[in-house]
């Protein structure tokens, strides 16, 4: 009767005003695409369920509003994340060269432990758009997650479903390992002793 | 409870951190607990224990957001566990038995709390099953929701209501009926109203001497509030009617009626950014109405900003789904009752909003766009005369400066220009003239071609009351002073030089302007020459009452368009064989009166410009207009050229113009021989004698003119050898009288060094008559030169410039000897 445990792993999607995060997530989760523009207020996630190598996980994609403005209560969200993907418009320069601020602020405001070996991925979206269009070449941003730490990087169109389950099954991969790897190392054991004896809260603050 | 103001940021951080950890540990236990199935309900109680935490008083926003995350993340372990356990379940019935159990036995749960937010997680996986009576559900969680009141715990828990059954939410409203999408619709706006009661309470809350603290949280707090519209926003089963009927006027309501800034400000923004395009457009009306009746502190002209934005980036995307336009007349009227209910209403934030609504309806191509800018226009004429400060003119440069972004600027020389030349006309000179800068650019950067006298009138219109004005503010006293004297004093300079900085730079400015205009005036072109003709004289009016400086710098320019109109007329007279000489005369007397007014404000152009006539009559054949442009030149030349250097300058200038004057002196010698008579006593007048000297033998060749032959049309490859000169002119005595002239003239300089370079020069020069076979230039005479040359270099030593070039013209007498057998008689050593 009982089936495997299901493990959860928590990913964070990141990126400029207007790259296609919303798109990404919603193309992979619903396969839905939408021309219509709405901005993303504060964060908000999918769960999405999925197999790898016979193991049931479900993963909670967060997804991100690009504009400060409207991320007013701050990111605490991106604590406790497994994997992070950096997303960046292939016709915009602008959200091409964020990318590695994205990131610095992501591992400074997650409070990763160890920041070298933390699961990014990169992922250049709208290459659907007419080749004229586009801003940065395959190389350049090869080059970009070659020195960020060999990240993996992938070439996406939300519109057309171009290579979306590929990114996202090596995403929910580097996201697995290294949910693996925080288990293993259990940060919470420490805290666990101070508060052996719990049972203190019978009162009513309201 | 207001303890909290009391905290300071340290004592703050330090409860913080403690509730994380005892936090990160209940989660743990509960984790373990829940591993091993037997254990719910001690999880149950782990999870009760993390929970409590969220009961503090003394957190910040951010700091309770810390907290929400960890457990939100920690309760969905729960949720996992209870879904599984309830699909691992064969027996339907018997899960839902087991959540309806569970639900229950949760109420009993000590603290609010905990027991809210357990309540919501078993309550909202109850949803997903077939057989719960989800209206009941649903409704039990928004009531007991309400046990709640601080407003930072309850916009948390609400918060949290709203992000556990959004999947139920989105899915359900996506595949029910429309009964179904109605309930979850009204617990969405159920629960909005709710929290942004509490969310607006927060501003009360407390001393008054927090309020800036409170608004610093509240703006914190928004996007909570903002979350419900968010989920709204993703049903998809929401068509445009239950936008605009029912969901947008609910909401909307709220909103006007909480009369809250900070809420206005912030969930009329986020109305405008997450709902799809179509919708704003179709929901104008409605959205614009409820922005008048907004507290007054809301800033309208940046949602004004926000919304326009939107819909600018909506139809450059879907350029062919969006072309009715007729929802800008929302707009027109919306400002429209702005003003009207609202007087005092800004002038500045006014023109903003003119100025987005003007941007937004030049994207659009559609015939009756101009009807509604024309409005625009007027609109801001209307709203400046309600003004009682005549300064705040220049606020609305913004709308005039909207003619940057016509589509297609042909259009500006068309519309319908009434409201904007009274509008243009009401700004300081210093806005006119930024103006007709940006007419002239946008003509120029479009390569526009002005070819009739509307789009001439339409144009100058706007010139006149700026760039061309007579009394412009620009033009000060201080220059017409200086213009008085300006050109009846030889120091004219000094007289600029003490002109201070700031009347400098306003020269600059007007000779940028004048500079501008010329431009323009190239572009004026009708290749009927009727026409074209009609224009240059319009032209030319608009000038002749225009200011002086003006006139002064565009005058050459409208010169060489009429020269140019007068080639065309030759080049039709050609074809037709029928030159009207009478109409090419008045159009070369247009010119000298034009030539006439910048004469003595600029003498040399003006001799440059008598020239270039004279070169233009004569290749006509109109002689006596040819001579009395020499004329023209002489007494300029005379009265006007002062200085010695540009009166050497323009005589070699007019010496050269008068050698090319082969029509003259074929059907008018005599008016010629006039002329050259007059050139060469003008050499003999120069002060400096090597001027004197030059000038002199330069004009021996005004009596032995050479003409090309104009034949050899056919032969290109032996044209070199045919071209043999056509003598038209021939006169070796006056050729031989000039350069003994200018020898004597050389030889009494005392300075011999200079004597030396002019005998060479002369040399030079009668080297070339010889070859040419005038007689008085004779081998003897050569001779003579050379000898008298060689001997001053024995006098006086050899200067080497001097005598490297006297080296190189006997070098080039030897290399003549094979070609002419003559030259062996010069004697060269």
């Amino acid at each position: 009767m009982a089936g495997q445990k299901k493990t959860l792993l928590k990913v964070i999607i990141l990126g400029d005003t207007e790259v296609g995060k919303t798109s990404l997530m919603q193309q992979f989760i619903n396969g839905k695409f939408s021309q219509q523009y709405k901005a993303t207020i504060g964060a908000d996630f999918l769960p999405k369920d999925m197999i790898i190598d016979d193991k049931n996980i479900t993963m909670q994609i967060w997804d991100t509003a690009g504009q400060e403005r409207f991320q007013s209560l701050g990111v605490a969200f991106y604590r406790g994340s497994d994997c992070c993907v950096l997303v960046y418009d292939v016709t915009n320069l602008k959200s091409f060269e964020n990318l590695t601020s994205w990131r610095d602020e992501f591992l400074i405001q997650a409070n990763i432990k160890d920041p070298d070996n933390f699961p990014f991925i990169i992922i250049g979206n709208k290459i659907d758009l007419e080749e004229g269009k586009r801003l940065i070449s395959t190389k350049k941003a090869q080059a970009l997650s070659n020195s960020l730490g060999n990240l993996p990087y992938f070439e996406t169109s939300a519109k057309e479903s171009v290579n979306i389950d590929q990114a996202f099954e090596v995403v929910a991969r580097c996201a697995l390992k290294q949910e693996e790897i925080m288990e293993f190392n259990d940060d919470y054991t420490d805290a666990v002793n101070i508060n052996v004896d719990d049972d203190n809260y019978n009162n009513c603050a309201c | 409870m207001s303890k909290q103001s009391s905290i300071t940021p340290q004592e703050q951080q330090k409860l913080l951190d403690n509730s994380i950890s005892i936090i990160k540990s209940e989660i743990y236990q509960m984790r373990k607990c829940l591993d091993n199935k037997h254990k719910l309900m001690d999880a149950l109680k782990h999870a009760s224990n993390f929970l409590n935490e969220l009961r503090t008083s003394s957190l910040n926003p951010k700091q309770y957001y810390e907290l929400y995350i960890l457990i939100y993340d920690g309760l969905n372990y729960l949720t996992l566990y209870l879904k599984d356990n309830g699909n691992n379940n064969n027996n339907n019935k018997s899960n839902t038995n087991y959540l309806i159990d569970l639900y229950e036995l949760i109420q009993y749960a000590g603290n609010i709390i905990p027991r809210l937010y357990l309540m919501i997680t078993i309550g909202s996986i109850y949803l997903n099953n077939k057989d719960a009576p989800i209206n009941e559900v649903m409704n039990d969680m928004l009531e007991m929701c309400k046990g709640v009141q601080n407003p930072i715990r309850g916009l948390f828990l609400r918060y949290y209501l709203i992000q556990r059954t959004k999947n139920y939410l989105i899915n359900s409203a996506s595949s029910n009926d429309d009964k179904t999408t109605d309930n979850i619709i009204n617990f969405i706006i159920n629960n909005f109203i709710e929290m942004n009661k509490l969310w607006v309470r927060l501003q009360f809350q407390g001393h008054s001497s927090e309020r800036e603290k409170r608004i610093i949280e509240r703006n914190e707090l928004k996007i909570l509030v903002g979350s419900n519209l968010v989920i709204l926003s993703q049903l998809d089963s929401i068509n445009l009617k239950k936008y605009n009927e029912l969901i947008l006027p609910e909401i909307l309501k709220q909103i006007i009626n909480c009369n809250d800034s900070i809420a206005q400000n912030y969930l009329l923004d986020v109305i405008i950014q997450i709902f799809p395009d179509n919708f704003q457009i179709s929901s104008l009306k409605i959205f614009l109405n409820s922005l008048l009746m907004v507290n007054m502190n809301v800033n309208i002209t940046l949602l004004i900003n926000s919304l326009i934005d939107r819909l600018i980036h909506y139809k450059l995307r879907n350029n062919d789904i969006l072309n009715d336009n007729s929802f800008l007349n929302e707009f027109i009227k919306f400002i429209k009752k702005l003003n009207e209910m609202n007087v005092e209403f800004s002038i500045n934030d006014y023109c903003l909003i003119l100025n987005e609504i003007l941007k937004l309806s030049l994207i659009f191509n559609n015939d009756d766009n101009y009807e509604i800018i024309n409005l625009i226009y007027q609109l801001s004429i209307e709203k400046y005369e309600l003004s009682k400060d005549k300064k705040d003119s220049d606020k609305f440069k913004i709308i005039l400066k909207s003619i940057k972004n016509f589509k297609n600027f042909q259009d500006f020389l068309k519309i319908n220009d009434e409201n904007y030349f009274k509008l243009f006309n009401l700004q300081s000179m210093k806005v006119k003239n930024e103006i007709s800068n940006i007419i002239i650019n946008k003509i120029i950067e479009n390569n526009i071609i002005i070819e009739n006298e509307d789009e001439l009138d339409r144009v100058f219109k706007y010139f006149n009351k700026s760039i061309l004005f007579k009394d412009g503010v620009l033009s000060n006293e201080h220059i017409s002073d200086t213009k008085l004297d300006l050109f009846g004093e030889i120091n004219n300079k000094t007289t600029k030089l003490s002109l201070d900085d700031n009347d400098k730079s306003q020269k600059d400015m007007k000779f940028k302007n004048n500079l501008k205009i010329s431009k323009f005036i190239n572009f004026v072109y009708n290749k009927d020459i009727n026409i074209q003709r009609k224009l240059l004289e319009k032209i030319e009016n608009y000038l002749s009452n225009g200011n002086e400086e003006c006139q002064i710098d565009i005058i050459p320019t409208l010169i060489y368009k009429y020269m140019k109109l007068l080639t065309d007329m030759k080049s039709i007279s050609n074809e037709e064989e029928n030159i009207d000489v009478k109409e090419m005369n008045k159009i070369f007397n247009k010119i000298s009166k034009l030539i006439e007014i910048i004469k003595e404000a600029e003498p040399i152009e003006a001799i440059r410009l008598n020239l270039d006539n004279a070169i233009l009559s004569n290749s006509i054949n109109l002689n006596n207009i040819t001579y009395e442009y020499f004329i023209e030149t002489f007494i300029i030349y005379e009265e006007l050229i002062i200085e010695n250097k540009i009166q050497y300058e323009s005589l070699i200038i007019i010496i050269n113009t008068l050698m090319s004057m082969d029509n003259m002196i074929i059907n008018d010698i005599e008016e010629f021989d006039k002329l050259i008579l007059k050139a060469t006593l003008y050499g003999s007048r120069l002060m400096k004698k090597s001027d004197q000297c030059r000038a002199i033998y330069k004009s021996s060749h005004l009596w032995w003119i050479n003409k090309d032959s104009e034949e050899g049309e056919g032969d290109d490859d032996e044209g070199e050898e045919d071209t043999t000169p056509i003598t038209l002119k021939r006169d070796d005595k006056r050729v031989l009288e000039c350069l003994q002239k200018s020898l004597r003239i050389a030889d009494s300089i005392s300075d011999r060094n200079i004597a030396i370079e002019l005998f060479i020069e002369i040399l030079n020069e009668s080297v070339y008559y010889f070859i040419h076979g005038i007689e008085s230039v004779s081998i003897r005479y050569l001779n003579g030169l050379i000898e008298l040359i060689s001997n001053s270099f024995k006098e006086n030593g050899r200067s080497e410039i001097q005598y490297g070039y006297y080296e190189r013209t006997l070098k080039y007498i030897k290399a003549q000897r094979p070609i002419d057998s003559r030259f062996f008689d010069i004697v060269t050593v």
